[in-house]
């Protein structure tokens, strides 16, 4: 049922965004729902789909290079692959990570938007500074206006999930 | 050890998405995923209609709802004046509209008598969005258009750019009617496949392209049609134009335009114009052509449909009574 779910709204995700290709950048709604889709189901079906419906984005709409699909799985799981190191309870004392975990999602929606850039630049030829700098003007802005609060709202909804306990255990704040 | 096994069936997938990107990376540069591009458009296409239609709709209730507002708001009469202004601009440029078709009216019952066979055929534009281009700017390989068989496009129908860009010679130019130069759009590519809901779009900068070209010159005497030859892609940003003998004329800065469209004679349609021209070994010149469409440009496109005309299909359907 959760996979059929999270299938609905990436291919729905994917046809809004082609829809809207004329004012939504591409990647600016896939990236936080992948990402959000990655972080809120925590497990190796999470990555593959949410991977999946990023190489097919890419295949759909080519850029230079796919890294998205073939980066961030790698990074999710460093990020939500349970760790066997525990905290010190006695003195009350959270690893720095975890105490970070509520930002975890938008910092990696933001590391998925500046792989999306990277992706569509022409790296065939070593870009120049100013390319880079007017590539990251123009098109970091108008992507992180969308992705950030989405990211930021399914940040919210997974804490809000966890408090309500509508997500596994094993699952809550990976 | 259920943290390791758990750790490892997280990476597992990972590894898997890290070698499939890879696999599909090498396929999309040797041009493997032509079908699939437009198997999946299509796949999403649902969905995006949905999307449209609902946009639409919702855009409609909110055009319903501002006729009301503008009554209570107090910047009428400013609105009121630039609307005049507007209507204004618009009546004037209504009635260049009305003088220029007169004007194509004219030259098209001329050219019909010159080409009686022109009078059969009928074209049409359907417009289409672009929905993905693959390639980066100066490698531009394929588009993909958001119209297909249910809009009844077929295979190497000519796709026009959707602004209109007309060739540079016009009334203004001079030109009068009965000069057979009829404005046209420029154009971008051909129907490579099609399928329900989205079309690929083969454009001429292709190495696969053909099209039968005809050059333009203008001169003291007003325009002149020259050599006929055969436009080809070259894969970069240029096309070429092969088959034209050393014996005619050729100059740079000389209007490309279609010869015929798909074998008939039909508008014409605007390629490029040409950057070079020099002699090859064979008697033959090589010309290079810039095309006429930026690829920055193309959101919006247009399929070039030809068509029997509906009055001479009811003239062959009728039989003779006895």
């Amino acid at each position: 049922m959760r996979i059929a779910l999270a299938l609905a709204i990436l291919w729905l995700t994917i046809a809004v965004e082609i829809a809207w290709s004329q004012s939504l950048p591409q990647g600016a709604l896939l990236l936080p729902i992948a990402c959000g889709i990655m972080f809120w189901m925590g497990t190796g079906t999470g990555i593959l789909l949410s991977a999946t419906a990023l190489l097919i984005d890419w295949i759909a709409r080519p850029g230079f290079l796919p890294l998205c699909p073939m980066l961030l799985p790698a990074i999710a799981v460093c990020l939500i692959s349970p760790t066997s190191k525990s905290d010190d309870y006695r003195s009350r004392r959270q690893s720095f990570l975890k105490m970070m975990t509520p930002l975890h999602l938008p910092l990696f929606t933001l590391l998925a938007v500046g792989l999306q850039l990277i992706g569509q630049m022409n790296l065939s030829v070593l870009p120049t500074l100013t390319e880079f700098d007017s590539a990251v003007k123009t098109s970091l802005p108008s992507l992180l206006i969308i992705s950030l609060p989405i990211s930021a709202g399914i940040s919210m909804l997974m804490r809000l999930a966890d408090e309500l306990g509508l997500r596994r255990a094993s699952q809550n704040w990976i | 050890m259920r943290i390791e096994n758990s750790q490892h069936r997280l990476w597992l997938p990972a590894i898997t998405m890290f070698m499939l990107s890879l696999v599909v990376l090498f396929a999309d540069r040797r041009e493997m995923l032509v079908g699939t591009r437009s198997a999946l458009h299509d796949a999403f296409s649902p969905g995006r209609l949905a999307v449209i239609a609902m946009k639409a709709t919702s855009d409609s209730g909110v055009e319903a709802n501002e006729p009301a507002r503008s009554l209570v708001s107090d910047t009428v009469d400013a609105n009121n004046a630039q609307q005049m202004k507007a209507l204004r601009q618009l009546m004037i440029e209504n009635a260049r509209l009305r003088r220029d078709l007169k004007r194509s009216q004219t030259a098209s019952v001329i050219a019909e008598a010159i080409d009686p066979a022109e009078s059969l055929n009928e074209y049409a534009m359907i417009p289409a969005q672009v929905i993905s281009s693959n390639g980066l700017p100066g490698s531009l390989r394929e588009l993909i258009v958001s119209a297909g068989k249910s809009a009844g496009i077929n295979r190497s129908e000519l796709v026009v750019d959707g602004n209109g860009a007309v060739v540079d010679v016009g009334s203004d130019a001079g030109v009068a009617a009965g000069d057979r130069v009829l404005s046209g759009s420029s154009v971008v590519g051909r129907i490579e496949k099609t399928g329900r809901w989205v079309s690929v779009v083969q454009p001429l900068t292709s190495i696969d392209f053909r099209a039968q070209v005809q050059l333009l010159r203008s001169s003291e005497d007003g325009l002149v049609f020259g050599a006929i030859g055969m436009l080809e892609g070259t894969g970069a940003l240029e096309c070429r134009v092969t088959g034209i003998p050393y014996t005619e004329a050729v100059t740079v800065g000389d209007t490309v335009i279609s010869a015929d469209i798909n074998g008939v004679r039909g508008p014409r349609l605007f390629f490029g114009t040409v950057t070079s021209a020099e002699f090859l070994a064979g008697g033959q010149w090589d010309v290079r052509i810039k095309p006429g469409f930026t690829v920055a440009e193309l959101d919006q496109v247009g399929i070039v449909r030809m068509s029997l005309r509906p009055e001479t299909m009811t003239m062959t359907d009728s039989k003779p009574t006895p």
